[in-house]
Order: structure tokens, then sequence, then C-alpha cells
């Protein structure tokens, strides 16, 4: 190519379609900021906001819905945080289930779906993710977003080189600066992820929260999969219930929260506040590095040809084949195994007891597909 | 798909002599349409995100040198360099890698290295008549260094990070690593010069009695962009943290207080100009990164590179991490080390990582993008980056090799060093 002299008038030329490509793309990016449309159950008693609890998060991306299912009934509180990274979307839509079915028959259940409400409203560069993914439900077809890992760097920006744990001063790569999951118990005057994990245990704190549970996802090829990772304190709960899944023919693994990571949901709720902290895993092949096209279809139906091929390799910590993993199937672990866990703090504790009504069992969520529920 | 990326990024490159990055560009554009994707526009936008922060730096560092080197400082302190240790060949150089390697191992950024320390040095070694080549590649392999030395190896944290390793215990096995690997690397480049040199000629040739105006002053500019570089990592939670391109700022305004005049819309200008195809570079390499992703094609590498027979799995970490760290070191990190790294929970990690980050950091030499080779190549002013990455062949099998001999005896070397 003949090397073109820059002139004014290609510079012109140049800011001209730059400010064209900036106008015809800024809608896409624009439309991440549109929520989906969450619909109050009969449980829903109210729906306050984080910054009820920490207000210096009120109108800033951080704020986000806190749903409260109160029996009216004496008994305790779980929390259920879904969203914590909004590209996991059995965490968010788990919670969304749960506020669109659940009726409390003992005690409250507070729902935050969108835990980390900022990292909805992007995607992660260089991922290819698709924006959002569809939903066929009984009231017709539903769409969801598929976010980002991390807060939007539009609200927080730019990242150091090393993050620094406020509170135990471990060293992470740069962008966990804006991981909700590595921030906790986050800070009052720090970032607006620390603020939002901040304001999370301020929730667990005044709510006097006897349970916290976590949803997540990961690749099918990291080794915490399919899991559950439980405080010490809260070991023996989350013992009883890999006990009770397995019975009932869904295999779970149990693994104890590693003392030395830091800023994590199961070790620094269970040491900040008086909370039972669990963490739960489903296998999400749509953030894996492994994966092939990535899609909407990819999110939903877990179906992928590259990671069949490193399941034979052995590469892989689930079983994968060309059913995939679904997202009703990971949907269904992740409620089954709140409700079991509610069930075995009922038992243990009669006091903080909760009881849940109307939640769909496995079998129906994976056969009807979580769409019959929404 | 990947034949057709190959060949529609060489065709345009090799036969169309189209610039790298607007040959990334052009090439993700076609991959997508023969994807079905059509002109994902949002896909090619969202990509280049990915190395605005890394663009933002180069063009803030890039304004400062020009300024230092229009102000003075840049002549002023090869001078003093020379007078301080150039009378012997092994010690100069020695100096020298250290003082390049040194903002590398700081901001974990080999860009950050080669466009400052290793902007100040050139000189010097162009004055031991060296070819500019030669210059280029210890300046670009110290700074490489750099990037994966202690106390930030982000490539590293990158891969720790996919498996939930923290970043602790790493500083002397990186360090084990990296200073010796990059002082005999110097040596093995530019010892021969070196020696050769009339080094008291060399010395006494520098003008050192036309120093700019200012003294003391001439150099706070740079003291000022060190201390804003360290003082957060000595200093965590206390000393704030200004990031890279604001320090550079401040740097280029501090340098306009001393030295010689000039102008600065001007160099900043010249500044811009210089780097500009080194960050159009990186805008392609992101565009193509998402559509990569986007269409399945990275996945089938990394799925590929896994399919190797176990007893294949060394041979296939030393290939394809530094392949695909040609056109991303960090993402080859993220996209092969993380499942790497997973076959291999069994043995000691940091020094696997350690070992891993060493392999993967020679991607930065790997054309065609080879972008350390090519903002090496703008410092030096060597029209032809594959004369800096030539030299750089021996030294960078010889890396490759020790990074597989730390992975195959990760264990045994934990017991020794750590």
């Amino acid at each position: 190519m003949r090397m073109m002299q820059g002139t004014k008038k290609t510079a012109f030329i140049l800011l001209a379609l730059s400010m064209l490509v900036v106008v015809a793309v800024t809608p896409d990016f624009r439309r991440m900021h549109v929520e989906e449309p969450i619909r109050k159950g009969p449980g829903v008693t109210t729906v306050k906001q984080l910054s009820d609890y920490f207000a210096k998060l009120k109108g800033t991306n951080g704020d986000t819905p806190v749903y409260v299912l109160d029996s009216g009934k004496p008994g305790g509180t779980a929390l259920v945080l879904g969203g914590t990274h909004p590209n996991e979307p059995s965490s968010f839509l788990s919670a969304l289930l749960l506020i669109e079915n659940a009726k409390p028959a003992k005690g409250r259940l507070i729902v935050i779906p969108r835990a980390n409400n900022s990292g909805f409203s992007h995607t992660d560069y260089t991922e290819g993710a698709p924006q959002h993914f569809m939903l066929k439900a009984a009231s017709g077809e539903r769409w969801f977003r598929f976010g980002s890992r991390a807060t939007n760097p539009t609200d927080q920006w730019p990242d150091p080189d090393i993050y620094v744990h406020a509170a135990s001063g471990q060293k992470l790569s740069g962008s966990e600066t804006r991981n909700l999951n590595r921030a906790y118990p986050g800070r009052p005057d720090g970032t607006l992820t620390e603020q939002v994990a901040y304001g999370i245990v301020q929730l667990i704190r005044q709510e006097k929260v006897a349970m916290t549970i976590d949803l997540h996802e990961a690749s099918p090829e990291y080794p915490v999969i399919n899991a559950i990772v439980a405080h010490e304190r809260a070991m023996d709960y989350a013992a009883e219930v890999t006990i009770g899944l397995q019975m009932d023919g869904i295999k779970i693994g149990l693994e104890p929260s590693p003392k030395s990571l830091r800023g994590l949901s199961h070790r620094e709720l269970g040491d900040a506040t008086d909370t039972l902290a669990i963490l739960m895993e489903t296998a999400n092949p749509a953030q894996g590095r492994l994966r092939g096209a990535t899609n909407a279809a990819l999110v939903v139906t877990g179906k992928d040809v590259m990671y069949e091929r490193a399941a034979k390799l052995n590469r892989l910590f689930v079983p994968y084949d060309e059913k995939g993993q679904p997202i009703d199937l990971r949907v269904a672990r992740h409620v089954t195994a709140i409700n079991e866990f509610l069930n075995v703090l009922s038992v243990k504790n009669p006091a903080q007891a909760v009881v849940l009504n109307r939640v769909p069992s496995y079998n129906d969520m994976v056969k009807k597909g979580i769409g019959s529920y929404l | 798909m990947l034949l057709l990326m190959l060949a529609a990024f060489l065709g345009l490159v090799a036969g169309l002599k189209w610039p790298v990055g607007l040959a990334l560009a052009a090439t993700s554009v076609v991959v997508a349409a023969a994807d079905g994707q059509g002109f994902p526009l949002r896909h090619l936008v969202e990509g280049m995100f990915g190395y605005l922060d890394v663009s933002l730096v180069l063009i803030t560092a890039m304004i400062f040198m020009k300024i230092i080197e229009r102000n003075g400082l840049l002549d002023v302190l090869a001078c003093d360099l020379m007078l301080r240790f150039g009378r012997s060949p092994a010690t100069m150089l020695t100096a020298m890698t250290l003082i390049i390697m040194f903002p590398g191992m700081i901001t974990g950024s080999c860009t950050a290295s080669v466009l400052s320390t290793g902007v100040l040095l050139t000189p010097v070694l162009l004055k031991m008549d060296m070819p500019r080549a030669k210059a280029g590649a210890i300046v670009a392999m110290a700074s490489v260094y750099g990037m994966i030395a202690p106390p930030v190896n982000i490539v590293v944290m990158i891969i720790g990070g996919g498996i939930d390793m923290p970043y602790i215990g790493f500083d002397l096995p990186l360090l084990l690593m990296t200073l010796p690997l990059a002082i005999l690397t110097t040596l093995y480049l530019g010892y021969g010069f070196a020696r050769k040199a009339d080094m008291e000629s060399v010395v006494s040739e520098f003008t050192c009695h036309e120093r700019a105006p200012g003294g003391f002053l001439l150099y706070l500019p740079l003291l000022v962009v060190l201390v804003l570089m360290i003082g957060p990592k000595a200093l965590p939670g206390i000393f704030p943290d200004p990031r890279l391109p604001l320090t550079f700022v401040i740097g280029s305004a501090l340098a306009m207080l001393s030295g010689r005049k000039f102008n600065l819309l001007e160099t900043a200008r010249a500044g811009v100009a210089e780097i500009l195809p080194v960050v159009g570079i990186l805008m392609g390499v992101g565009m193509l990164i998402q559509i990569m992703t986007l269409t399945g094609i990275r996945g089938s590498i990394a799925v590929s590179s896994l399919s190797l027979p176990q007893y294949l799995l060394l041979a296939s970490i030393a290939v394809t991490l530094p392949l695909f760290g040609g056109i991303s070191v960090f993402g080859a990190a993220s996209v092969l080390g993380v499942p790497f790294i997973l076959t291999m929970l069994g043995q000691n990690l940091i020094i696997t990582a350690s070992g891993m980050s060493l392999i993967a950091a020679m991607g930065s030499f790997m054309p065609p993008v080879a972008l350390t080779a090519v903002i090496a190549a703008q410092v030096v002013e060597e029209p032809d980056y594959l004369k800096i990455v030539k030299p750089l062949v021996v030294p960078s099998l010889v890396a490759i090799g020790i990074g597989v001999l730390m992975i195959k005896y990760a264990t045994q070397i934990a017991r020794l060093v750590l």
C-alpha cells in the first residue's frame, strides 16, 4: 500500500469517520444499561436498595435492588447473592427464580440478584461475548444481559498495575481491583467495587443474616466446579448438604475456604460477620478459555464442540458430552442446593429457620426448563 | 477459518505491504464476515478497548521521552553514565541492563522499559559502534526480562488468577530466573562491540561540556517519574497511585521547567507520530483477539494445543506460548497459560508459573506483530524490526529451554530455592 501523506484534509476525514463509528456503535453499548425486568413474586414483601445499608452508594451504578421475602413468622434470615460475576448467568437466574417463585413459610429470605450491578452494564473486552440472551418463558420470551466478571471501567478506572487487597495486603493482577469477589470485606472510602462489598457486609450485619450463599459459575476446566466452598464455621452445614445432594443423585464437591486466599465472600464474610458464608459453583462453558464460537446459544445450551474435545482429552473437571451444561441444569443445581442449605439450617438451628415454599424441584427445572417458572 | 485468517493477514502484510495495524483490522473484518457475523462493529470497537490503557501509557511515555530529549536531559544522562561506568565494558553493560530492566520490573510492562530507560541508554550503546539492530536487540531483551522480573510479573499474575493462586513467594525465583539471563544476553549481544570500542575515547567523545542548563533540576522530571512509579508499589495504600499516563504527564510538565527551550506542541506531535504505528498495531491486535474469540478460533487453538500427547505437553508449551505471545503475551498467559498449568496441579506451581512466564515473554519478539521489537526499532531508529529480532533468536531459544526445564523440574527446583 502506498503510504498516504497526512494532511489536514485526511485528518478531518479520519475524525469524521471516527465520529460516525461512535454514533453508530453507541446505542449498542447504551443498551447494556437497560435493566432486564424482574417480576415481584408472591413472596416478595419489600424491595430495598443496597444504598439503604450504605448511603454512599446512592446514585451510583453500584447501587442495586435488594428483594426481601418475609414470611412474617419467626425464624432466621438468609441472603442469596446473585450476579457477583454477571458473566455467570446461572447465578443471576437462580436469584431471579427465587424472587419470582419462592414464598417463605418461616423466617426471611433476602435476595440481591445483581450484586455487582455495574458489571451487568458491559461485557469483557476481547472476549467476544454476546450482550444479551433469550429464554422461552411461561410469560413469553424474556431477555437477559450477559455481563462482565468485573465492574464497568466507566464506573471505576483506571486499574492499577497490581491490586492490593486492603485488609490483607495480598497482591493480585490489576484487573482484579474491579472484581467484587476479591473486594470483601470492602472499604467505605475505597473503590466503587470495595464500597459495594462494604454495603453487602453492612446489610449482613444490620439484618443479622444467619447464612449467606454467593452463587457463581466457573469454566469446565477449573478444578473448583460443581462444588460448594464453605467457611470453617459453615463446614458442618455444607457437609450435610453435600451428602444430601449426592444421595439425590446430584454430584457435588465440597472445598474448605482457603485461609490464604483473601477478598472472597466465603472467607471474608465469614471472618468479618457472624454469617455462615458459602459459595457455590456450576459449570459455564460460555466463560471458559477453551470454548469455541461465543454466542447467546452457548450461554443457554452450554453445548460446545471444543469442550467436547477437551473432555475427551481429560482436561475438564466436570462430565461433558454432546448434551453440554445447559442453563436449566445449572440453575436447578443452585436452587436445589440453596433449598437444601436452608433445610439444614432449619434443622440444626431452629431459631434461625428459613423455610421456603413454591420452589420448583430439581427434576422439574431440568425437565420442563426454568422458563416454565419465569 | 484459522487458515483464512493467516492467509488474509500475511497477504495484506507481505503481499500488499499494508501496515501491520491496518492488516490486523482488515483481517478481523474478513474473518468475521466469513464466519457469518457480517460487519460486527460493536466487537471491533470493544476489542480495541482491550488495549486502551496500554496505548495511553505508550503515547504519554513517548511524549515524555521526546520532551526530555529536546530539553537535553537524555544527553546529560547518557554522558554521566558513560563517565561513571564507561571504563569497563562488562560493568558498563551490566549496569545498563539493570537500568533498562528497572521500569519493567516496577510496572510489569516491557514497553515502559523500552520507552523510558531504553530510550535513555540507546545513545550510549550507539557510541560503542554497535549497529542499531544490536542496540535495539539489547534494549528489547532487557526490557522483556524487566517485564517478568520481580516485584511485578503480570504474566504470572494472570496465570495465577486463573487458578486462584495468590501472587506470593515469587520474588526470589523470578529474580534468579531473570537477572543472570538478562545480563548474559546483553553481554552476548554487546560485549564484542564494547570490548573493541575504545571506552576511554567513547567517554571522551561525549560532549559533556555542552550540558543543558539546569544543573540538578534537569534530573528532577526523571526522579519524580521514578518516585511516582515506585511509591505506590513500595507503600501500597499510603502513597497515591497516579497511574502511568498521569505520571508521564507530570514528568513532561516538570521537564519544561529546566534545560533547553523547545516547542511543546511540535515536540508532543513528534512523539505521537512516532508511537502511532505501535498504537495502531495494538488496536488491530485487540480487534483480532475479539474476533478470534467470537468465531471460536481462539478456543480451537487452545484445545489443539492441549490435544498433544502428554509427552509432547512440554514441547507444546515451548511452541504455542511464544507463538500466541506473538499476538499478545498477556493473552497467551490467559488463553494458554491457565489451561496448561491446570494440567500440572501436582507439582510446584510457583516455579511452574515462573517458567511459563519466561517462555511466554519470548513471544514479544515473534513476528509478525513482535511488539517489543517493533517499539525498540522505533527507539533506535532501525527501519526493519526483523533485524532486531534476528540476533534475539538464540537468546530466546535458550530462555525457552530454561523455562521448559523449570516446568519439568519445578518441584526439585522449589526444594532448592523456596
